[in-house]
């Protein structure tokens, strides 16, 4: 839509489009594992159009319908006219953060303090974040929250990569600022445009030039939410995309390997990054690529932006994920989202057949030839 | 209102997680895709027909309306509880029962949606050919209800063509079981027709006998374009006259053609009226039918005549099909799809009645449809808050409606009747007729608590 979403009142258009088909249906996850149609994106329109015209007051109920969808956006691949309902959503909590923040579960508003006071989503000290590298200054490789406090190992594989195919990037470690997504996935807008342009002038002043990242989450905030307040001088790249376009990886595995992939809605659907992570496996002796039932822009959302809140809902879709893992014969599923990886991880646990692996630990892998 | 005690008996059916009393779901669950609206007092989700069964006990007793719900993707207000009460959605139902490719059926409960039911037997070289376009989420217990045509009708008519039996619940609670297991059967009254189409006024479906068609063998569709709404009718009359034996006749006006042309991305040539005509069969006789089905369309007064045989070439022409409802949605704020019928040779005179009374009353209106049903879809492109507007539509409805039976059409050819198209029974049908209809659904429902305020 461009120009950023004020109020919910910039999607009244939006809204009266949807014709309440109802054909999300056939995308909508948090539908399909509830048959609710106040959980589909037709449900949640209707529940924008309520909140705008001051038909309804939200309640608990009413928060949940808003709050749980993921903003997969498989809705607008199934729309007919192609609503923009992950945008009227957005813009619904934030209408809801100015006007019913008492209703926000209490994890949510801790989350959001916590970017705003430690620099992380999880309420962790900062000090949790991974270690600093100094690398050359003008290309960051920004690690993202989830990976620095919980998986540093795959941005230690990522740097690994990186270095072998000829880039030595900094990494901020402590200092690396959070790129704010929950505040703008939340609807806390205001606090997002104030970290979107202190992240963009702290970049800059440090030089940046190139940001590579490896969470499609930060990928997509850096790219395209802070491109709606504010521009950029520095190019933002997605890992799989700078290693496919800037360098030639190769790689082998010691032993042949059956890996399916799952594309993360904030690379696939939002950012339309679909080939360069296959391009990258394709490129892996010994393994043997096959592709998850739905694919591309079909991708299932693994429910990770929910887990927390919704868990039981959250792991009937990354159950969906592995079964379908299981069913192409796949002994990997393969993420490059740190999220998607946890919550693939945690249903796959459940599998003896199938097992969950990260992108850049598959690639530093396949570069020792292990 | 429905009271705590009612609610805690349904609980005890069909367990506390199937129940909801939530205000936003209740919202959620006062709309379809038709343009009404109406609240129900709570939802239910039932799983076995033995649930759906003492619901229908219970509200019986407690005369309690109770109205159907599938996807909700009714275009006419079907699944809208006009009188409050129960909306038993039936979602939860979505087991296929059992498959006799050797019979050519399939017995499926009614929450199993079409495309996946056609997945399912595609392994098997059959299909279910009753596929409306909302066929990714529209469900076999909807379509029964509303009688739903497809994109083929012209060669597989509509559902009433393919349901052989019904497990029903009546609104008493009692399950009957009607139709046969066999292609022919004439023992009693047809109470399978009675029940296909009766928009959930005369019972609940909880198990559906469905007759499948063999996957044809070879497919082409030809593009042919007129300049006249005479030459149009024409050239679908004149094809289906023919014997080449079109599976389906789709048209689009001009209008419908540059909005659906912008929206997918795909150059069409521009005319009054485009028509697309499939043919389908055995792979050595395409050739032939379609080479006489050109020649026919050229003499009915066709400019042009295409044929696409690759698989390639025919998507793109579906996909303009397909577009011509989104496509149009985008133009304006509020889109109201209408579906007209007429005899198959009265498809030019509603074309000319349609654009003429579009420019008397100064509305929006673009057609497309299944021409070679006779089955149009006028589509209105307004704004509902726009009170004078509105008005002006209304009357182009009421004139339009008027005009069809004047061509011994009928008001609805597929969406049912529902709420929207209530008023304009009577212009089909006079006061005896709707009376016995009237004393049918008396003789079912007594109390008049299934789906009470639709039809008649």
């Amino acid at each position: 839509m461009g120009g950023g979403f004020v109020s919910l009142k910039d999607y009244e258009g939006e809204i009266y489009t949807c014709l309440r088909c109802g054909f999300c249906q056939a995308g909508c996850p948090t539908f399909r594992h509830t048959l609710n149609e106040s959980l589909n994106a037709r449900g949640r329109v209707i529940l924008a159009k309520l909140y705008l015209t001051g038909q309804y007051t939200p309640d608990e109920d009413y928060m949940q319908r808003v709050l749980s969808c993921t903003l997969c956006d498989i809705c607008k691949v199934k729309c007919p006219p192609k609503v923009e309902v992950a945008e009227i959503v957005e813009a619904l909590r934030s209408e809801l953060w100015r006007s019913h923040r008492d209703l926000y579960p209490q994890d949510i508003v801790e989350s959001i303090n916590s970017i705003l006071e430690r620099q992380n989503p999880f309420g962790v000290p900062r000090e949790q974040k991974m270690r600093s590298y100094e690398g050359e200054s003008s290309v960051l490789f920004f690690v993202g929250c989830s990976s620095s406090v919980y998986y540093p190992h795959m941005a230690e594989n990522t740097l690994q990569v990186l270095r072998a195919l000829g880039l030595n990037p900094t990494v901020l470690g402590q200092e690396e600022p959070c790129c704010g997504y929950r505040l703008v996935e939340m609807g806390a807008v205001d606090e997002f445009k104030r970290v979107a342009s202190e992240v963009v002038s702290f970049l800059e002043n440090r030089g940046v030039e190139l940001v590579i990242t490896n969470c499609p989450t930060c990928y997509k905030t850096l790219k395209e939410y802070y491109k709606r307040y504010t521009s950029l001088t520095f190019e933002v790249m997605h890992i799989t995309e700078w290693l496919v376009k800037e360098a030639k990886f190769e790689g082998e595995l010691s032993e042949p390997m059956t890996v399916t992939y799952h594309d993360p809605c904030h690379l696939g659907r939002s950012m339309g990054v679909y080939e360069e992570p296959r391009q990258l496996l394709e490129s892996i002796r010994n393994l043997k690529f096959v592709e998850l039932p739905k694919s591309r822009e079909e991708s299932i959302c693994c429910g990770g932006p929910i887990r927390a809140l919704y868990p039981e809902l959250a792991s009937k879709m990354s159950d969906e994920v592995v079964q379908g893992a299981i069913e192409v014969g796949a002994s990997q599923i393969v993420s490059s989202c740190t999220t998607c990886y946890r919550s693939i991880a945690s249903s796959a646990a459940f599998h003896a057949e199938v097992d969950a692996l990260d992108l850049p630990t598959l690639l530093a892998r396949a570069l020792r030839r292990g | 209102m429905i009271s705590d005690a009612v609610v805690r008996k349904l609980e005890d059916i069909v367990g506390s997680e199937n129940v909801s009393t939530s205000p936003t779901d209740l919202h959620v669950y006062s709309y379809d895709a038709s343009i009404a609206h109406a609240t129900p007092d709570v939802i239910v989700w039932p799983q076995t027909t033995e649930q759906v069964s003492q619901i229908m006990k219970l509200a019986y007793e407690e005369e309690i309306p109770v109205t159907p719900r599938g996807a909700g993707s009714c275009l006419s207000g079907g699944p809208l509880p006009l009188k409050g009460g129960i909306s038993i959605t039936m979602t939860k139902m979505t087991r296929i029962l059992d498959l006799n490719p050797n019979r050519l059926q399939v017995s499926v409960e009614p929450g199993v949606v079409v495309d996946r039911l056609n997945e399912y037997l595609q392994p098997h070289g059959l299909f279910y050919p009753i596929n409306p376009a909302s066929s990714s989420i529209a469900t076999i217990g909807g379509c029964v209800g509303e009688d739903a045509g497809p994109l083929r009708g012209v060669k597989y008519g509509t559902t009433k063509n393919w349901v052989l039996g019904l497990e029903v619940v009546l609104p008493n609670g009692k399950v009957i079981h009607v139709g046969s297991k066999t292609f022919k059967h004439v023992a009693g009254y047809d109470l399978v027709r009675l029940m296909v189409g009766s928009e959930g006024t005369l019972g609940i479906f909880t198990k559906i006998n469905l007759r499948l068609a063999p996957i044809p063998e070879a497919v082409a569709v030809a593009s042919a374009f007129f300049d006249s709404a005479d030459a149009a009718g024409k050239g679908v009359r004149d094809a289906i006259l023919s014997g080449v034996d079109p599976s389906g006749i789709e048209l689009m006006e001009r209008a419908v053609v540059e909005a659906a042309s912008k929206h997918a991305g795909l150059k069409l040539p521009q005319a009054e009226f485009l028509i697309l005509y499939e043919i389908a069969g055995s792979k050595e006789s395409i050739e032939p039918r379609v080479r006489k089905l050109a020649k026919v369309l050229k003499e009915a007064g066709a400019t042009a005549v295409d044929v696409a045989y690759e698989a390639e070439e025919r998507a793109r022409l579906w996909k303009a099909r397909k577009a011509a409802f989104p496509a149009l949605s985008r133009l304006r704020p509020t889109c109201i799809m209408e579906d007209v019928a007429v005899p198959i040779d009265n498809v030019g005179k509603l074309l000319e009645a349609l654009r003429s009374l579009a420019k008397k009353h100064d509305v929006m209106v673009a057609t497309f449809g299944h021409a070679g049903d006779g089955d149009l879809h006028p589509t209105i492109t307004t704004d509902e808050r726009d009170e004078e507007e509105m008005k002006r539509v209304a009357a182009f409805r009421a004139d339009m409606y008027k005009a069809v039976v004047d061509l011994e059409g009928t008001i609805t050819g597929e969406h049912g009747v529902g709420i929207t198209k209530k008023p304009y029974l009577k212009l089909q049908f006079r006061e005896d007729e709707i009376e016995v209809m009237r004393s049918i659904k008396r003789a079912i429902d007594p109390k008049n608590i299934l789906n009470p305020g639709k039809i008649i």
